[in-house]
C-alpha cells in the first residue's frame, strides 16, 4: 500500500469559476475520500428577510444565484401568494413558464461550456457560450437584465411580453435550435468526449436515492422524477416527458441535460402556442400569515422554499434547500475511488452552483 | 483603446456574489465580447497576473483567501471590483456575514458598478485599471531606479 | 458512432460565417429599451416622500427632506427597479445606459429647487374630515405604504403614522375631497361618524320626495319605498346601518337615529308647499342626458339631436338630483311653474356640426371620452395610441370634450 496524501483543491480554481473547497485524499493517483467544506461565498441572506419588506425581499432572494435567479423570484412568489391565497393571472403564470424554462437553456448551455473547458475541449466551450449570448439577449429585451432579472412580484409579473416579441423569440429558438443540435451531436459523437465521460463517476440507482441526489444527477441514474410534474405556473398545462439516462455515468448526466434542452425548446413552443390573453398581475394587499412550503424543478434540480409569516410586513423566517447542497453528497461518493485528473469534471457533472448552496 | 500598451492577465476571485457577476466576467472571454482580441487572458495562477478582478462581497471567510491572493500577485498589481457587490456589498450589505466591498480587505482601484456588471462595463473597467497600471508601473520604474542609484 | 470529424462541419461554418464578435468598444452597443442601466430622476416633480429609499433593498438611494436633496450611490444601486416601481410621483425611471467604471465612489446628488426651506413641511400627513368622509376606502386603496386602514362597517379611518410617507396620494385620491395634508391631527380622532354604530336611518317624511334612490342605493334591500301610497319604511333586521342612505339622499331628509326613533310611527306627509322645479341653462346645456337618466321620476326628456330639454311638471318630485348629477351644473331649481322651466333659450359656445378632435400629443389615452360618448362614436386603443372619431355617428355633444381629464379635446 502506498503513502496517503491529502490536496486541496480550490477554493480558487481554474476550472472554477466559483469557490469550492476539497480536501482529496489521495493513494498515488486515486482518490479515496473528498471532504468538502463550503462557506467562502456564505452571506446570510436567509436572515436578511428580517430586515427587509416582503415585496421587497424579492430582489434579495433573486440574487441567491445568478444562474436561476428567475426560478429563486418565482419560488419566493409562488410561496408566499399561497400564504396570502393570491390567484395570480394565468398569462403570469405561462409567462413564467416561459422565463424558467429560458433560464433552464442558458444554465444547461452554460454548463455544457464549462463541461467542454474542463475537459480542454476549449473551441467547444466557446460555441456553446456563443449561443448562450443569444437567450441572454432575449432575456435583456423581455426583462432588461441579463442575468438578475426582477421581473417577478408578489401577484404576478412586472413585465409583459406582446405576442409580436414571442414570435420572435419562438422563430430565434427555432433558428437556434438547428444550431444547438449540430453542437450537442458533437458531445454525443465524439470520441473525445466519449473517452473522458463514459464509466466515469458512476452512480448508481441505490447510491442516488441513499445519497439523495436531485436534478439530472438523479434522472442520469435512471431515477423517474421532475417537480415540473407537480404542475406549479403553467407546467400542468403542457405536455412534456421525464428524461432520464441509463448508463449512471458522468456521459449519462451530460446526455440528460442535452435531452433537457430540446424539452426547453419544445415547452417554451408550446407555452407560447397556448399563452392566455389577460393581465398580468393582481393587486396584493396585507401582510403573509402562515407557512408554505414550495418545489420548484431548477436547470440543477428540485429547489425546496419554506416561507413563514406572523402578519406583519417582514416574513418570520426563509429558508431555501438548493439542488447543489443536495447533490454534494452525491459528489462525495463519485469522487471516492476516481483519478486525480478527474476530479475537475466530476465536480462540474453535478453542475455546482456554490452561490445557491452557501446563499 | 490606445492606452492599451500591453496584454494585461487577469486573475479572477469569486468573493461572496451570486455568481451573476463570474459568469460575466466569463462572458467576456466568450466569442460576442472576446477581449482575448487585446491579449487578456484569463489565468488562474495569481504570480503571472496584473489585473485582480474580484466580484462580490468580504466575508469573514473569504477574506484571507482575497488577501493572500492579491499578496501573491508581481507589482505592479492593480485592483478591480466588479459588481456592486463588491463595490459596497450591494443587497447584502446587511447580511450577517458581509463584512462589506473589497476595499475592506484590500485596495481597490477600479469599481465597476451594475448587478450584475455587464461585460461591456467589465471591458471599461480592465480598460481603466490598464491606466492605472501604467502609471503604477512608472513609478514602481522610478522607485527602483532610485533605489539603484542609492546603492 | 461516427468517431472522427463530428465537428468539422461546424468548423467549415464558423470559417465563413460573420464573426459574433461585435467588436465592443470599437462598436457601441445599442439596448434594447427594457434594458435597466441606471436610474435617472426628474426632481422637479419629486415630493421626496422617501418611498424609495425605503424601498431600496441596497440602500443606495438617500432622501434628506431638510435639504431638499435626492442622492444615489451609484456604486451601490443594483438597478433593480423597485424605487422606479413604487414611486407614486413617477419621477423615476431607468436609463439603458450602464453607469461607467471609476476610480472612485460616485454618488449623484439632485437638489429640488425652493425643497430646501419647506423644513416645517417634514411631519406633514394626512387628516381626514370624518364629517365628509364616507368611507370608501379609496385613499387606503392607493396608499403605496398601506398606511390607511378604513373600515365601512364600523366608520373608521385610521393612519398609521409610521408607515406615512406624506406623498399626499390619498388627498389627491379622495373623491369626497375630505382629506387634506396638515400637521393637526385632531380632526382624526374627533367622534367618527354622525352616528352610532347600530343607529337606523330614518326619514324626514316632511322634506321626502319618495324618489327612491336611498332603496336602490342600500345594499341590503332594507328600505321599502312606495312613491304612490307615500310609504318608507326600514326593515330593521335586514339594516347594517351602513349609513349609504344618509349620504345618498338628494334631499338630506334621513338621518341616522336609535332604532327606538326609527321604528316610532311616521307621521304623515305635510302638504307640498309649491316646491321648486329645475331649469337647464340651455347656452350651457350640452344635451348629454345624464340629467334625464338620474330622474328617479322619469320627469325629464332630453332630445340631443333636436337640441330639447323639457320637463314634465306633473312628475317631478323636485328632488333636486338632476341639479346634482349635471356635469355641467347648468340646472339649478329656480322655476315655479312648468312653462318657466321650459322657457326655451337655446344657444351655444361652438358650431352644431362641430366633431370633437383631440390633441395626440397631450392625449394619454385613458379612454374617458369613449366611455362617455353616448353613441359610442369614439374609440381609443390604448396599445397602439389610436385616437378615432365616428364622424357619422357623432352627434355633436361634445361630452368628450367636457369629460377629457387632459382637457385635449376640442370641438372643430
Amino acid at each position: 500500500m502506498s503513502k496517503r496524501s491529502i490536496v486541496p483543491f480550490g477554493p480558487q480554481h481554474p476550472v472554477l469559476p466559483e469557490p469550492i473547497h476539497l480536501d482529496l485524499v489521495l493513494e498515488d493517483e486515486k482518490v479515496v475520500e473528498a471532504i468538502p467544506s463550503i462557506g467562502f461565498v456564505h452571506r446570510g441572506l436567509e436572515k436578511l428577510v428580517e430586515k427587509r419588506n416582503f415585496h421587497d425581499y424579492m430582489y434579495v432572494i433573486e440574487r441567491i444565484c445568478g444562474i436561476c435567479s428567475f426560478m429563486h423570484g418565482m419560488g419566493y412568489a409562488e410561496g408566499i401568494e399561497r400564504i396570502m391565497d393570491v390567484e395570480i393571472p394565468d398569462r403570469a403564470k405561462y409567462l413564467r413558464t416561459i422565463w424558467c424554462e429560458m433560464s433552464r437553456l442558458h444554465s444547461h448551455l452554460l454548463w455544457l461550456g464549462l463541461l467542454a473547458d474542463a475537459f480542454g475541449f476549449e473551441s467547444l466551450f466557446m460555441h456553446c457560450w456563443r449561443m448562450r449570448e443569444t437567450i441572454l439577449d432575449m432575456f435583456e429585451a423581455s426583462t432588461g437584465g441579463r442575468v438578475i432579472f426582477s421581473v417577478n412580484k408578489i401577484g404576478g409579473v412586472l413585465k409583459d411580453m406582446d405576442s409580436s416579441m414571442l414570435r420572435t423569440f419562438v422563430d430565434m429558438f427555432d433558428k437556434m435550435e438547428e444550431e444547438v443540435r449540430q453542437l450537442t451531436n458533437v458531445f454525443l459523437k465524439d470520441y473525445t468526449v466519449a473517452n473522458r465521460l463514459k464509466g466515469v463517476g458512476i452512480l448508481t440507482k441505490e447510491d442516488a436515492i441513499l445519497n439523495g441526489a436531485v436534478g439530472p444527477m438523479m434522472r442520469a441514474a435512471g431515477i423517474e422524477s421532475d417537480t415540473r410534474k407537480l404542475g406549479y405556473a403553467a407546467y400542468g398545462d403542457i405536455d412534456f416527458d421525464i428524461i432520464t439516462g441509463k448508463e449512471c455515468d458522468s456521459f449519462a448526466r451530460c446526455e440528460v441535460r442535452i435531452g433537457e434542452i430540446f424539452q426547453s425548446f419544445n415547452i417554451i413552443r408550446q407555452a407560447v402556442a397556448k399563452i392566455p390573453e389577460g393581465p398580468i398581475s393582481v393587486d396584493v394587499k396585507g401582510n403573509p400569515n402562515g407557512e408554505a412550503f414550495v418545489r420548484l424543478e431548477q436547470p440543477r434540480g428540485e429547489a425546496v422554499f419554506y416561507f413563514r409569516g406572523d402578519g406583519t410586513q417582514f416574513l418570520n423566517r426563509a429558508r431555501v434547500r438548493t439542488p447543489t447542497f443536495a447533490n454534494i453528497p452525491s459528489l462525495v461518493k463519485i469522487l471516492e475511488g476516481c483519478d486525480f485528473a478527474d476530479v475537475p469534471i466530476l465536480v462540474l457533472t453535478i453542475d455546482p452552483c456554490v452561490s445557491c448552496t452557501e446563499r | 483603446m490606445a492606452k492599451i500598451t500591453k496584454s494585461p492577465w487577469l486573475l479572477h476571485y469569486d468573493g461572496s456574489s451570486c455568481n451573476g457577476c463570474d459568469i460575466e466576467v466569463l462572458a467576456c472571454l466568450t466569442p460576442v465580447y472576446d477581449v482575448e482580441r487585446f491579449g487578456i487572458i484569463n489565468t488562474g495562477n495569481p504570480k503571472h497576473a496584473d489585473i485582480f478582478l474580484v466580484t462580490g462581497g468580504i466575508n469573514e471567510k473569504n477574506k484571507a483567501v482575497v488577501k493572500q491572493l492579491y499578496d501573491q500577485m508581481p507589482e505592479p498589481k492593480v485592483v478591480v471590483a466588479v459588481g456592486i457587490c463588491a463595490c459596497n456589498g450591494g443587497v447584502f450589505k446587511d447580511a450577517y456575514n458581509i463584512i462589506g466591498g473589497v476595499d475592506k480587505a484590500i485596495p481597490v482601484d477600479v469599481y465597476v458598478p451594475g448587478c450584475a456588471a455587464r461585460p461591456e462595463a467589465i471591458i471599461d473597467g480592465v480598460v481603466k485599471a490598464l491606466g492605472v497600471l501604467d502609471e503604477k508601473q512608472k513609478a514602481f520604474k522610478e522607485a527602483k531606479k532610485k533605489k539603484g542609484a542609492e546603492k | 458512432m461516427n468517431k472522427y470529424g463530428s465537428f468539422t462541419g461546424g468548423i467549415f461554418k464558423s470559417l465563413f460565417k460573420k464573426p459574433a464578435t461585435y467588436g465592443y468598444p470599437f462598436n457601441k452597443r445599442e439596448f434594447p429599451e427594457r434594458t435597466r442601466g441606471h436610474i435617472v430622476i426628474n426632481i422637479d416633480d419629486c415630493i421626496l416622500c422617501g418611498l424609495c429609499e425605503k424601498k431600496c433593498p441596497s440602500a443606495a438611494i438617500k432622501v434628506d427632506r431638510n435639504k431638499g436633496t435626492w442622492s444615489i450611490d451609484r456604486m451601490g444601486c443594483v438597478q433593480c427597479e423597485n424605487c422606479v416601481v413604487g414611486c407614486p410621483k413617477k419621477v423615476l425611471s431607468t436609463d439603458v445606459n450602464y453607469t461607467e467604471p471609476s476610480t472612485t465612489k460616485t454618488v449623484d446628488t439632485f437638489t429640488k429647487a425652493g425643497a430646501a426651506i419647506s423644513e416645517e413641511k417634514g411631519a406633514s400627513m394626512p387628516n381626514c374630515n370624518l364629517d365628509s368622509c364616507v368611507f370608501c376606502g379609496l385613499c387606503a386603496k392607493n396608499c403605496p405604504q398601506g398606511a390607511l386602514s378604513v373600515d365601512r362597517a364600523t366608520k373608521s379611518w385610521k393612519l398609521d403614522e409610521t408607515l406615512c410617507v406624506s406623498c399626499g396620494l390619498c388627498v389627491e385620491k379622495c373623491p369626497k375631497k375630505c382629506l387634506e395634508m396638515g400637521e393637526d391631527k385632531t380632526k382624526n380622532t374627533a367622534a367618527l361618524a354622525p352616528y352610532d354604530v347600530d343607529d337606523l336611518p330614518k326619514a324626514d317624511l316632511n322634506a321626502c320626495v319618495y324618489c327612491g334612490i336611498c332603496a336602490s342605493a342600500c345594499p341590503q334591500g332594507a328600505i321599502e319605498l312606495d312613491r304612490d301610497s307615500k310609504k318608507w319604511v326600514v326593515n330593521e333586521d335586514k339594516c347594517i346601518h351602513c349609513g349609504i342612505c344618509y349620504y345618498k339622499c338628494p334631499k338630506k331628509c334621513i338621518a341616522m337615529v336609535d332604532a327606538e326613533t326609527a321604528l316610532a310611527v311616521a307621521e304623515e306627509k305635510a302638504e307640498d308647499t309649491g316646491a321648486s322645479l329645475p331649469k337647464a341653462d340651455l347656452d350651457k346645456c350640452v344635451y348629454c342626458t345624464l340629467c334625464a337618466k338620474n330622474c328617479p321620476q322619469g320627469a325629464l326628456t332630453v332630445d340631443r339631436a333636436n337640441k330639447v330639454w323639457k320637463l314634465d311638471a306633473d312628475a317631478c318630485v323636485s328632488c333636486g338630483l338632476c341639479v346634482d348629477k349635471c356635469p355641467k351644473k347648468c340646472i339649478d331649481m329656480s322655476a315655479s311653474s312648468a312653462a318657466e322651466a321650459n322657457e326655451p333659450e337655446f344657444k351655444r359656445g361652438y358650431d352644431v356640426e362641430a366633431t370633437p378632435d383631440a390633441n395626440l400629443d397631450l392625449c394619454v389615452y385613458c379612454g374617458i371620452c369613449a366611455k362617455a360618448c353616448p353613441q359610442d362614436a369614439v374609440t381609443v386603443d390604448r396599445e397602439n395610441k389610436t385616437w378615432t372619431v365616428d364622424e357619422d355617428k357623432c352627434i355633436h355633444c361634445a361630452i368628450c370634450a367636457y369629460k377629457c381629464p387632459k382637457k385635449c379635446i376640442d370641438m372643430k
